[in-house]
């Protein structure tokens, strides 16, 4: 500032005054100025922001996340104290999605709808003192977002309402964000059809899956039970494949008469005539004829109306415990079967075994008693008599011990001679019988020849035991065949015969059809025991008084 | 043994910036510190801020201030959404709080928190203040400290602030959240010391405006005029400016001894003065009748240049020992409403690097508020315009 150098003092004081007015006041113009830079800043602080926004905006997977960005960048960049964002649809007039919480967003509506601005978090009485709302609706698009941002009477004086450049940097913003809101929208909803139809595919993969994959026999069938759809499964386990049975009913293929308890069949008709879930073991069988079982379980289906649909019958394959359950019922048979043996061996161990021995030790007895009389000859022959059939009884559990442990080892070897070698020796026992020996075929047999022996000792001493007397015309026959593949013997007398009563009884262990005669009960049992060992067949046949039939017939 | 740690942030969701600043600054174990000290902006909700400090870290005590924009290791922002926490492990250490604080009872409130203090921690050497920066009397609230406690007790810290509005500004302690509050946290552990130094870089210009009539803290006549009348006039403005129009031109400078001038870098301490009833102003302190106070202008070389002499003093005075937390008070007339941000953050460089710790910057807690406390002449001293620094170290 020019001062001229002739001033009055009161000039020169007002000269200083001025200048001082105007250093200050070239304060406040400055101030302005860097106000002025400040709002410059501000306003590209936005734009940076808002391409932070955009960043951010990218990464968003729903329209709710994105409109709490939406309002947390409104209040952040435009510096108001609330932001709002939601999204609605202008066609069907809902709400589609917003940030707030159920009692904030009532509030938020009303300023919305009716632009009386309430503080959302407070109890509804304190009104905004301004605020900014601007809307955009993308081209082809019924969805509209809305975004607000507000500012409450209570901290007004601490925010600054907006600028013409700032409500358009807003308005900018808004629009900016719409096209995320659009596509997030759109994404989300594409995501949701995927979702669905991935949902849908996965579960009929994996019923598929199960389907195909289980070892389970899968039938699916028509309310009527016309067969649809059966599994690999099932063709592996019963040979037909899905062509095969299109449209049987499984029971045209897999049953047959008698092949299971009508019971059973007649419960599974019912359930499935009433629509009921069933399981039943059934035996089936498979399409080479090969019988196998199966535990059934049938599930009716239902449509939403509660109308059948299908029924989906799953089988599994339980021959092999079927199998097993039969072994061991075998098994528990024949271990029945040796108990009541061992019983009744127990029993007659004790009687036979220690009869004789009481009887030589009483006739021991009766020598020592009697030493030196003539008695004692009778007594030594009883004795003997006595040890004879001990030693009999020992020999007879001998030979059933023999074939119950040992293998069966064949040999080939002359039939004949064997035949005709015991024959004569077991002639000693009764030299007034005949004995006739008719032979058929191959003299050489391939057979167990240590159980072929007792077998036929047995037979064709009790024969001879029973026989009539030589001169009442006794006479014992065997006629023996051998063929390729067997052996057949068949033993003959006139004898004494057995009586009907017993003949169901002859072939169990220490069985007598009579006392006569000094047997063990055992013979037959042995006989029995042996055939069964080399599979093959004993017979009996014998009437009281005119003889008895006895024929094995032996594989070799 | 006390530990700091520090960190700031700009998040516009109150809670979640609690929680950012708590893990950041404490790792996991979020209780693990025994106080929690908070500056955020206006823009935050307060009760949020206690509320979800307490939810994560039931065992702390917390306080809290609002203020125009923060300064961390993390740098400066000036958002309304900004928030810094300085957080602090160990039990050497007292709070006491007030609500009702006003200019008029400064002392008495002082004189109260001051004794809470001694009562919790006979052995405080050092307090951190912070109180309303809305009519307030911040020398006065010296005086009483300094009755209770002792002159060699190191008063540091600021008043809360809004936005340069000068309209409302908050105090939180534990769960209660004031509006015309304030607190002191008094720290007692005898390993640490503090160094304080403030200074503003603005020079006085023209004929000063003479206080002709005044009531405690508030002036109500310059040179026989109505007080704000007067004062907007020489700014140049219209009677309606506001406080956001005055602050940052309109600083007020009161002349220093020669003593306290040669120590302080300038002729004249700053006051910030805000509208008061009518054409009344309040002022930061007690003003007596006859006062002369300068309108003052910025000067931006000498702002540098003095920012870069406290910090070689107060370096000087730690001889040689390393900074453990620094707590930072700017004048919000500092900010964004002097510098552009270039400058700003030049100058919070130049503040902080020379207090770097291994290449890493020491726990920092700044803001901007209306006034700063920090030592001159020894004595403790209430400043306006200024950047005060408070290191602390052992």
């Amino acid at each position: 500032m020019f001062v001229p150098q002739n001033l009055s003092n009161e000039e020169l004081l007002q000269a200083y005054l001025d200048l001082q007015a105007r250093v200050t006041q070239f304060s406040s113009i400055e101030q302005e100025l860097i106000n002025m830079r400040d709002t410059l800043d501000q306003e590209l602080e936005v734009y940076k922001r808002m391409n932070d926004f955009h960043a951010e905006a990218l990464e968003v997977g729903d329209v709710p996340e994105l409109l709490t960005l939406t309002a947390e960048y409104v209040v952040d960049l435009f510096e108001c104290e609330m932001g709002y964002a939601r999204v609605s649809d202008v066609q069907s007039n809902t709400l589609v999605a917003d940030h707030l919480e159920g009692g904030q967003r009532n509030l938020a509506d009303r300023h919305v709808s009716g632009f009386r601005a309430v503080r959302a978090g407070t109890d509804g009485a304190t009104p905004f003192a301004w605020h900014e709302a601007a809307e955009r609706r993308q081209p082809q698009s019924s969805l509209t977002l809305t975004v607000v941002a507000a500012v409450s009477e209570v901290r007004a004086g601490t925010y600054t309402p907006f600028s013409a450049k700032k409500a358009a940097l807003f308005r900018l913003f808004v629009e900016s964000c719409a096209p995320y809101v659009e596509n997030i929208h759109a994404t989300a909803q594409i995501q949701h059809q995927l979702e669905t139809i991935r949902k849908s595919e996965l579960e009929q993969r994996r019923l598929s899956l199960i389907a195909t994959t289980t070892h389970s026999g899968v039938i699916i069938a028509d309310p009527h039970g016309h067969i649809q759809w059966v599994n690999d499964a099932f063709t592996a386990n019963t040979g037909y494949a899905l062509d095969d049975v299109l449209g049987l009913k499984p029971k045209d293929f897999l049953q047959a008469p008698g092949l299971n308890d009508v019971e059973t069949l007649r419960n599974l008709s019912r359930a499935l005539a009433a629509h009921e879930n069933v399981s039943v073991d059934l035996k089936n069988l498979r399409k080479n004829g090969e019988p196998f079982y199966i535990r059934l379980n049938v599930t009716p289906v239902f449509d939403p109306e509660q109308r059948l649909v299908n029924f989906i019958g799953i089988q599994q394959d339980i021959t092999e415990g079927k199998v097993n359950q039969e072994q061991l019922q075998a098994q528990n048979e024949e271990l029945t079967k040796i108990n009541q043996e061992l019983d009744q061996f127990v029993y007659s161990i004790s009687h036979d075994l220690r009869a004789p021995l009481l009887s030589i030790q009483g006739l021991l007895d009766l020598i020592d008693l009697d030493a030196g009389q003539e008695g004692n000859a009778v007594y030594l022959k009883m004795i003997a008599e006595s040890v004879s059939r001990l030693d009999h009884t020992i020999l007879e559990i001998l030979n059933y011990s023999r074939n119950a442990r040992l293998d069966v080892h064949p040999v080939e070897f002359n039939f004949r001679t064997y035949v005709n070698d015991l024959v004569a020796d077991l002639s000693n026992l009764r030299p007034d019988i005949a004995v006739r020996v008719d032979w058929t075929g191959e003299e050489v047999v391939r057979l167990d020849e240590v159980r072929v022996g007792v077998l036929l000792k047995n037979i064709v001493s009790n024969a001879l035991k029973y026989s009539k007397q030589g001169q009442e015309g006794g006479e014992v026959v065997l006629a023996v065949q051998v063929e390729q593949d067997r052996c057949s013997v068949r033993v003959s007398d006139n004898g004494m015969g057995i009586g009907q009563e017993h003949l169901d009884k002859v072939f169990d262990m220490f069985y007598r059809a009579t006392q006569r005669g000094a047997g063990t009960g055992l013979g037959l049992y042995i006989c029995k025991e042996i055939v069964d060992k080399l599979n093959g067949t004993l017979s009996l046949h014998s009437t009281l008084g005119e003889g008895t039939v006895v024929e094995f017939t032996l594989p070799q | 043994m006390l530990q700091f740690s520090s960190y700031s942030t700009r998040l516009v969701n109150t809670r979640r910036g609690v929680l950012e600043c708590l893990e950041s600054a404490l790792g996991d174990d979020l209780d693990s510190a025994s106080l929690l000290i908070w500056h955020a902006s206006i823009g935050h909700d307060f009760q949020d801020l206690v509320d979800a400090s307490r939810e994560h870290a039931p065992n702390s005590r917390v306080v809290a201030t609002s203020c125009c924009g923060v300064v961390g290791c993390e740098g400066v922002s000036e958002s309304m959404k900004d928030i810094a926490l300085m957080a602090v492990k160990g039990d050497e250490f007292a709070v006491a709080s007030c609500d009702g604080f006003f200019g008029h009872n400064a002392y008495e409130k002082s004189i109260q928190l001051a004794r809470d203090l001694k009562a919790q921690q006979p052995g405080v050497n050092m307090v951190y203040f912070l109180g309303s920066g809305i009519d307030t009397a911040n020398d006065q609230a010296i005086r009483a400290f300094e009755e209770v406690l002792g002159k060699d007790v190191t008063i540091f810290g600021a008043t809360s602030s809004d936005n340069m509005k000068g309209l409302v500004n908050y105090q939180a302690v534990d769960g209660k959240v004031t509006e015309h509050g304030a607190y002191a946290v008094g720290f007692a552990d005898p390993t640490l010391k503090v160094e304080t130094q403030a200074t503003h870089g603005f020079v006085a210009v023209g004929e000063p405006l003479v206080v002709t009539k005044s009531t405690g803290e508030v002036i109500h006549e310059f040179n026989g005029k109505p007080a704000w009348e007067e004062y907007t006039r020489r700014l140049g403005l219209d009677e309606s400016a506001e406080c956001g129009d005055t602050i940052p031109i309109g600083a007020l400078g009161e002349k220093l001894s020669p003593e306290l001038a040669e120590e302080y870098g300038n002729d004249h301490i700053l006051r910030v003065v805000t509208k008061h009833n009518g054409n009344a102003m309040h002022y930061a302190t007690q003003v007596a009748e006859g006062t002369e106070l300068w309108l003052t202008t910025r000067d931006e070389p000498l702002i540098f240049s003095e920012m870069d002499r406290i910090v070689e003093e107060i370096k000087g005075r730690m001889g040689g020992k390393e900074a453990v937390a620094v707590f930072h008070a700017d004048c919000l007339a500092r900010g964004r409403f002097l510098f552009n941000r270039i400058i700003k953050e030049e100058l919070v460089g130049k503040m902080q690097f020379p207090f770097y710790v291994d290449g890493a910057c020491p726990p920092w807690l700044g803001m901007y508020g209306f006034g700063e406390f920090a030592r001159l002449g020894g004595e403790n001293e209430y400043h306006n315009y200024t950047t005060a620094l408070y290191v602390i170290y052992r």
